[in-house]
């Protein structure tokens, strides 16, 4: 797998890290470097770069009461006209898509901090689809590669 | 991430260069505290070299605006690149502060 050696890249792109925030600079690295040798646009990279943080950073942060270590599943999937990414984790049931959206009209001074991370991927990604199966929060996300 | 501090007209002028993420926010968010207890009301953000934000590094600048605002003070970014002001943008930012082209023009909106 080497795109700078003129050799295509694989199309997909596994991820594995565990629930803490070291892992993360390492999977977002992966996935820059993924994107960027399948030529994707710096936008599209930058939207998936976003859900991929925001994302797994709620789950490490939030997924988890036990204290224990938990590997989390990131997958890239190069499919033009699109990119897919998917997640899988065994944290707490959670559907980022039935989260309440933050009062984005709200004055500075009552404007909650959390619940941005979620309105911005609900924004830029094309379609996402949650599940829950075998006890794994299954999200996958679609974001539009421009023609 | 590389955060440089310069004095300009009695404005603080905070130049962001890199990605303001879940790994560098706590750093920006502390070199921005000690900009605010030096008893500075007056601060840009130089945002051009600015290559990334998520919702991490929008609270830095959210709670940065809240204790701001409660000392009378502005916080002006200025020069964001189109995928950064498309955050900003999505995440409701630009009605809350103010968002120029430029850092120059917000220090000089900064300094009136």
């Amino acid at each position: 797998m080497s795109g700078a050696a003129g050799e295509p890249m694989d199309t997909t792109l596994t991820l594995r890290i565990q629930n803490d925030l070291a892992g993360l600079a390492r999977l977002l690295e992966r996935a820059t470097a993924f994107l960027a040798g399948h030529g994707a646009a710096p936008g599209v990279a930058y939207k998936v770069e976003l859900a991929l943080e925001e994302l797994v950073t709620n789950t490490i942060k939030y997924g988890y009461a036990d204290g224990e270590r938990h590997e989390i599943e990131a997958t890239l999937v190069w499919d033009p006209p699109r990119v897919v990414l998917r997640l899988a984790d065994d944290g707490r049931p959670f559907d980022p898509l039935a989260a309440p959206p933050p009062d984005l009209d709200a004055p500075l001074e009552a404007r909650p901090v959390g619940g941005l991370g979620l309105h911005l991927i609900r924004r830029m990604a094309e379609g996402v689809a949650y599940c829950r199966t075998g006890g794994r929060n299954r999200l996958e996300l679609h974001f539009r590669l421009p023609a | 991430m590389k955060i440089d501090v310069i004095e300009r007209d009695a404005v603080r002028l905070v130049r962001l260069d890199g990605r303001l993420d879940a790994a560098t926010a706590a750093e920006v968010e502390r070199r921005l505290g000690e900009v605010l207890e030096s008893g500075a009301t007056r601060i840009a953000l130089d945002c051009a070299a600015l290559e990334y934000i998520s919702s991490a590094g929008l609270r830095v600048l959210l709670s940065a605006t809240k204790r701001l605002r409660q000392a009378q003070g502005t916080l002006v970014l200025g020069g964001p690149p189109p995928a950064v002001l498309e955050i900003l943008e999505i995440a409701g930012f630009t009605g809350l502060l103010q968002v120029l082209g430029t850092a120059e023009e917000a220090v000089a909106a900064c300094a009136r």
